[in-house]
């Protein structure tokens, strides 16, 4: 049994429906349903006894307790967090709350429940914190990539925040000796990822005829990552990381905003032609957000160093698969597009 | 053939255990003190099946009396359903169901001790579970955090007959944790009959259904259900007691101590349950929303499957036919056995 937190958010969900497909390990989900989180994205699993959803708050050590009682999990992966930058600069303190205050009491909870423990399962419980590649700052145009020894250098409340959570897991393992580990990782995307992210809601919009704003000039630079490679690195990191340690997870794929934008409308042209012109007659430039960092770019060498993990997807093909899902999942697009994410767009781009 | 001892067996589900351990072949002999329960229910037992057994009118706090029963019947093994069970009444007479129930229960574990029948099938209940973080509920959850002196004394039994098979390990125990049993039997001749106002949901729809309650109190309709208000694992208690058969049997293969919930896994809500209840009575079940109440949990039921790998036992009436015939009961007997 596995104990995954934040499971029916993008990343979680994702790698709980993964997870069951190829585990026969029963997973209990715990995930507060914020807006975020959306038991649609869980839909394919109903049925299925081996997904044990729990609707609550990784900071209710009450609750964190009980379900560690009862299901003695051997593992536990943290993708609790709140993550969109843009949300933490409106408004940080849900960042400090569930980010880093949620995760300390998670982490208590777990210290309490490892203790109990008997002495090898004990060394085999694995509590593995999921977090960003924003953690390490921003990057000129030519500075080498983030590796694990960058130092954290957060600009954002949501970084900072993350950064915040990292150091925290990090100081159980030196205090306490909990065996952790934990995976920073780039920019993910792919089904299931909320339409306030920028591939999504640029598949949205343009579906909808709907500006597509790009920020100041569009340069900015991210790695991306196909987000079921991203939980293969999970998997991976949870059965042979080392105890302590951090893993660098990247796509291995660094692109500006702008032509991940080019190359969405590019596929929507292709899957869904508008007779009114191609997508991108669609891109409008909005005023840079504040604290915008430049740059990432992952050095992900050392998972692929020490077990040769590599991502499956080049972002041809994950981004072909991307728009492909979006398009045939606009159900699913409308639904969670809910009065929350329209009041949010608004306050950003109205 | 064997000999099973049924405690409570004069009571709601005790009554229906007569039946069934009968049908499959067994002789019973019935104990009850008659406190919460009818000879009535006795009679249309040996009528419904044609058969007679010993009945001793008796209460398991009587030591002198159970080592006579022991002497007079080669008993095999005891089926303990003898109890009190209000929550509610619990709570306001702790020391009587304490009494009753653990005191009770240690006087019987003693004179079975004493005339070395050592096999023993236990009535217990979810309700030990207390506050569970997650359904369904298995066996190996952890339990504790009982609310009232009816939970906590099934609790303490439970604890009891483990620490006796420690002790002694050829005793041979079975701890079976029901969910919510309702239903009758299916010739409307036995069903349970609350003296009092019903504390449990089915038998307070079957007396609004009847006439005899104006309207249900729906106690907190704003739980994190799919309607808000409390889900609960309701099983039809022909099939429960033929969980204890299928225990009786398990355990003569292995000694120790066993827990099994007897539950179907499937929760349905209070609405679900009145809406249900209509459809089988074809009568109006009116209902108010009240507040929640004290203790109530959110959602409870069962993962039945450990019963259905160990004792090959599953749950068979649906929803459906526990309303159809709870109604059959309540209708051929809208006064229970009272009248």
């Amino acid at each position: 049994m596995i104990l995954v937190t934040g499971g029916a958010g993008f990343i979680g969900a994702n790698f709980v429906i993964d997870w069951l497909a190829q585990h026969a390990e029963p997973v209990i989900n715990l995930d507060k349903l914020t807006y975020a989180g959306n038991l649609e994205n869980l839909a394919s699993l109903k049925g299925d006894s081996r997904h044990i959803f729990v609707q609550g708050d990784i900071g209710d050590r009450a609750l964190v307790g009980k379900l560690l009682a009862e299901h003695q999990p051997r593992a536990i992966i943290n993708f609790a967090a709140e993550s969109h930058v843009d949300r933490s600069i409106h408004g940080p303190e849900d960042f400090i709350k569930t980010n880093i205050v949620g995760t300390f009491h998670l982490l208590e909870e777990v210290r309490g429940y490892w203790n109990s423990l008997g002495e090898a399962d004990k060394a085999a419980f694995r509590f593995l914190h999921v977090s960003t590649d924003e953690v390490y700052g921003s990057l000129g145009k030519e500075d080498a990539p983030f590796t694990e020894d960058t130092p954290f250098a957060p600009n954002s409340p949501y970084s900072a925040s993350k950064a915040s959570s990292d150091h925290l897991v990090r100081a159980y393992h030196h205090t306490y000796g909990l065996p952790v580990l934990t995976t920073n990782c780039s920019n993910n995307y792919g089904p299931y990822q909320f339409p306030e992210k920028l591939i999504p809601l640029m598949i949205l919009n343009a579906t909808r005829g709907k500006p597509l704003p790009i920020y100041g000039d569009g340069m900015n630079v991210r790695d991306w990552l196909y987000v079921s490679d991203h939980c293969a690195a999970i998997r991976v990191v949870l059965e042979q990381g080392r105890v302590g340690e951090t893993y660098n997870i990247g796509g291995w794929n660094e692109m500006p905003n702008l032509d991940i934008v080019h190359r969405v409308c590019g596929l929507l042209d292709e899957f869904q032609p508008k007779p009114d012109g191609p997508a991108t007659r669609l891109i409008t430039y909005v005023k840079d957000r504040p604290g915008h960092d430049r740059r990432y770019a992952i050095d992900a060498t050392k998972i692929h160093r020490e077990f040769g993990w590599k991502p499956a997807e080049t972002f041809e093909t994950g981004i072909r698969k991307t728009v492909q899902w979006y398009l045939d999942n606009m159900g699913w697009v409308e639904n969670v597009a809910s009065g929350a994410y329209r009041e949010w767009t608004d306050k950003q781009y109205g | 053939m064997k000999t099973i001892l049924i405690t409570g067996g004069a009571g709601y589900i005790g009554s229906h255990a007569c039946i069934e351990f009968l049908n499959a072949g067994y002789d019973i002999v019935v104990l009850d003190n008659l406190c919460n329960s009818s000879p009535e229910s006795l009679k249309r037992v040996r009528e419904l099946t044609g058969q007679d057994f010993p009945f001793i009118e008796g209460d398991i706090r009587d030591r002198s009396m159970l080592d006579k029963l022991f002497r007079d019947h080669d008993i095999d093994a005891v089926i303990h359903f003898a109890g009190l069970k209000a929550v509610g009444e619990s709570v306001e007479k702790p020391l009587m169901y304490y009494d009753n129930n653990i005191a009770g229960s240690i006087t019987l574990f003693e004179a079975m001790q004493a005339a070395g029948v050592k096999t023993i099938v236990f009535s217990s209940s979810a309700t030990v579970y207390g506050d569970p973080a997650s359904v369904p509920i298995r066996e190996d959850f952890p339990v504790g955090g009982t609310t009232n002196p009816y939970g906590t004394s099934k609790l303490f039994i439970e604890k009891i007959l483990q620490d006796v098979a420690i002790s002694d390990p050829s005793w041979r125990i079975g701890l079976l944790r029901y969910f919510n049993p309702v239903g009758a039997h299916k010739s409307g001749r036995i069903g349970e009959d609350p003296r009092g106002i019903p504390n449990n949901l089915m038998p307070y729809i079957s007396q609004v259904a009847v006439g005899r309650r104006e309207y249900l109190n729906v106690w907190g309709d704003d739980y994190p259900t799919q309607d808000g208000t409390g889900v609960r694992d309701y099983i039809h208690v022909v099939d429960l007691v033929l969980g204890h058969i299928k225990a009786v049997e398990k355990l003569a293969e292995v000694p120790g101590v066993r827990i099994w919930n007897l539950g179907t896994g499937q929760g349905y809500s209070v609405i679900d349950m009145a809406r249900a209840f209509e459809i089988a009575s074809e009568q109006s079940v009116p209902y108010k929303i009240g507040p929640r109440r004290v203790g109530d949990i959110a959602q409870c039921y069962a993962d039945p499957s450990l019963a259905a790998k160990e004792l090959g036992w599953r749950a068979t009436h649906d929803l459906v036919e526990m309303c159809e015939d709870t109604w059959r009961w309540q209708s051929m007997n809208p006064k229970g056995y009272g009248d």
